[in-house]
């Protein structure tokens, strides 16, 4: 199992591990760059010496208002992070099992003792565990290199880095919040990954196009069945299953937007750990989830199904 | 175990299409098995079913093993080098190495480093970046490093350059093959092999028409080389085959007289790929 899953990082390296790596330098570059020319702006526009004053005010915040400052940011970039996951996991899944169909190397990997029950699940694995773990660890890294930069920009204004970034920001705090966030996610998104396994497995040609056009049908058959025999213009229930199943993968601590999931509270003292706590408990205990996950189970049993009997070369 | 492969009454259709009728086969402990037919006959649709790859009607052993129920341990005893490059493109030589070393029980890395020590593959290149001759040169190193029991390839040297073609059969012989093995080939290429075998199949229309021993197949049949003036003569014996090479007749012979036709030419080993069409001629006009 590990060779598979080690196999996988080979494969896609670029979507594993580089693309964090290049959010992550976007967004410092970013920030250098915006400071830059916040400075050049302040220059010419005779500002600088309030833009001076502003910095120097900083100190008066409290501890609870630059916490809450860090934790803003904190939730808006690791929100990236966990959008490009999702769509890093979309694409791998699609191709997974597809890809070695489609250029033959599927008669190598079957040439070798390996189950197609330890094939397809190790391709779920990489995708819902350890993908994951390796964004959150380039978060982390991100939020330190964020923090060390913004540590020798308040120096050169002669601030104390200490009280406006080590002491408000924390890393840890990062990294739990990350990893509850790519939990989240991962429940939502198993009906999805679910679904694009199978769709990997069976389709023949292209199972993007059979990802997306299959469910789309039966949304749409569905929606005039209704249309027909009840006069009901208004059931959409199809279309809102998988787009909240979709949004929530997508952006997991939206969770809330439903009810009682994600809470962000940001008023004074930005999140603590029990609200971090208390938000994971609010963001998993949907029935939805539940469902997901059986609906999750029959398709991969299927993808198996389908890779031991029928996609032999 | 001395039979490695059992077949009885082996079928395979695809949808009305039979590409498998009823195939009988035992084939033994030490035999380089050389799998030959036309396009469409069923060969490839044979080792299939040896692979565990398809599902099949029939009874069907593989070392014991059904293979269709039991793939993944089977593959432990079998190695297979399939018609095209099937290694994946993204693939390094070292990744290879390790995922094969990691996966399969009875693979030693030392010794593929050792074979590809030969060649001119460095442990960091990328398969995308070799020719097809390297992608083989390497899938061979792998397989030769694998103590399997049985050996199945697919038209392995399809698309070789002849360099490449000679030494792959030459290591198989020199560094891989002894009497505890078993290899079965298909190839287009018979007369590349032919010198290595010791079993033929011939394979048509989903039947297997010969099953021989190399041996006492030579014994068997025979050519002639006749000379123009012993022309007429030799033709009443009824050759399967005739050709002419170099002012002479080249004839074929299934036949009981040997030594009153020895005295007509001089007598040798025919090629099998002679045989073959003589074969397939016989059987088209019984």
């Amino acid at each position: 199992m590990k060779a598979l899953i080690r196999r996988e990082f080979w494969e896609h390296r670029g979507a594993f591990i580089k693309a964090p790596i290049i959010i992550s330098i976007v967004l410092l570059v970013i920030a250098i760059v915006g400071y830059i020319i916040g400075l050049v702006f302040a220059n010419k526009t005779g500002s600088a010496e309030i833009v001076h004053k502003g910095i120097n005010e900083l100190h008066n915040l409290s501890e609870k208002q630059l916490s809450t400052f860090w934790d803003v940011q904190l939730i808006s970039t690791s929100t990236l992070f966990l959008f490009v996951l999702f769509i890093v996991l979309f694409f791998f899944i699609l191709g997974s099992l597809f890809d070695d169909r489609k250029d033959g190397s599927i008669q190598f990997w079957k040439s070798l003792p390996i189950s197609d029950s330890e094939t397809v699940l190790s391709k779920l694995i990489t995708a819902m565990i350890f993908v994951p773990l390796v964004f959150t660890a380039v978060f982390a890294a991100y939020m330190l290199a964020n923090m060390v930069l913004t540590s020798i920009l308040l120096m050169f204004h002669g601030q104390n880095p200490w009280t406006l970034v080590w002491v408000p920001a924390s890393i840890v705090k990062g990294i739990l919040t990350m990893l509850i966030g790519a939990l989240t996610q991962m429940l939502w998104a198993m009906p999805i990954y679910g679904w694009l396994m199978f769709s990997s497995s069976w389709s023949k040609r292209r199972p993007f196009l059979f990802a997306i056009f299959i469910p789309l049908l039966v949304a749409v058959s569905w929606y005039f069945l209704n249309v027909v025999t009840r006069m009901n213009f208004v059931q959409v229930e199809m279309f809102k299953w998988p787009a909240k199943f979709f949004m929530f993968s997508a952006l997991p601590y939206g969770t809330n937007a439903g009810g009682s999931g994600f809470q962000i509270n940001l008023g004074e003292g930005g999140m603590s750990l029990i609200d971090i706590a208390s938000n994971l408990k609010g963001s998993i205990m949907h029935m939805e989830i539940i469902y997901g996950i059986i609906f999750s189970a029959v398709f991969i049993a299927l993808s198996i199904w389908v890779r031991r009997y029928r996609n032999t070369t | 175990m001395t039979q490695i492969i059992k077949a009885k009454n082996l079928s395979k259709s695809y949808g009305k299409f039979q590409a498998l009728k009823n195939i009988n086969l035992t084939i033994g402990k030490g035999k380089i098995v050389g799998l030959i037919g036309p396009n469409g006959a069923g060969k490839t649709t044979l080792l299939k079913a040896l692979l565990g790859l398809t599902a099949y009607d029939g009874d069907l052993e593989v070392m014991g093993i059904s293979p269709f129920q039991d793939r993944a341990k089977l593959m432990e005893d079998i190695c297979f080098i399939a018609d095209v490059a099937v290694l994946p493109d993204w693939i390094k030589v070292n990744e290879v190495l390790d995922f094969v070393e990691q996966t399969h029980p009875k693979f030693s890395r030392s010794k593929a480093e050792g074979f590809l020590k030969k060649t001119k593959l460095g442990a960091k290149q990328k398969v995308k970046s070799m020719s097809k001759g390297m992608i083989v040169q390497l899938h061979l190193a792998i397989v030769m490093s694998i103590e399997a029991k049985l050996l199945i390839l697919d038209e392995p040297t399809l698309g070789l350059d002849i360099i490449y073609r000679k030494d792959f059969y030459d290591n198989l012989l020199n560094d891989y093959f002894d009497n505890e093995r078993t290899i079965i080939i298909t190839t287009h290429q018979v007369e590349e092999i032919e010198h290595i075998l010791t079993d033929l199949l011939f394979i048509k229309d989903g039947e297997i028409v010969l099953d021989a021993n190399m041996e006492e197949l030579t014994e068997e049949y025979f050519e002639v080389m006749v000379p123009s003036e012993n022309y007429e003569d030799a033709m009443s014996f009824k050759p399967l085959q005739s050709r002419k090479v170099f002012g002479k007749h080249v004839m074929l012979f299934k036949h009981p007289n040997r030594g009153e036709l020895e005295a007509l030419g001089e007598v040798q080993r025919p090629g099998v790929a002679d045989l073959f069409v003589a074969m397939l001629k016989e059987e088209d006009a019984e």
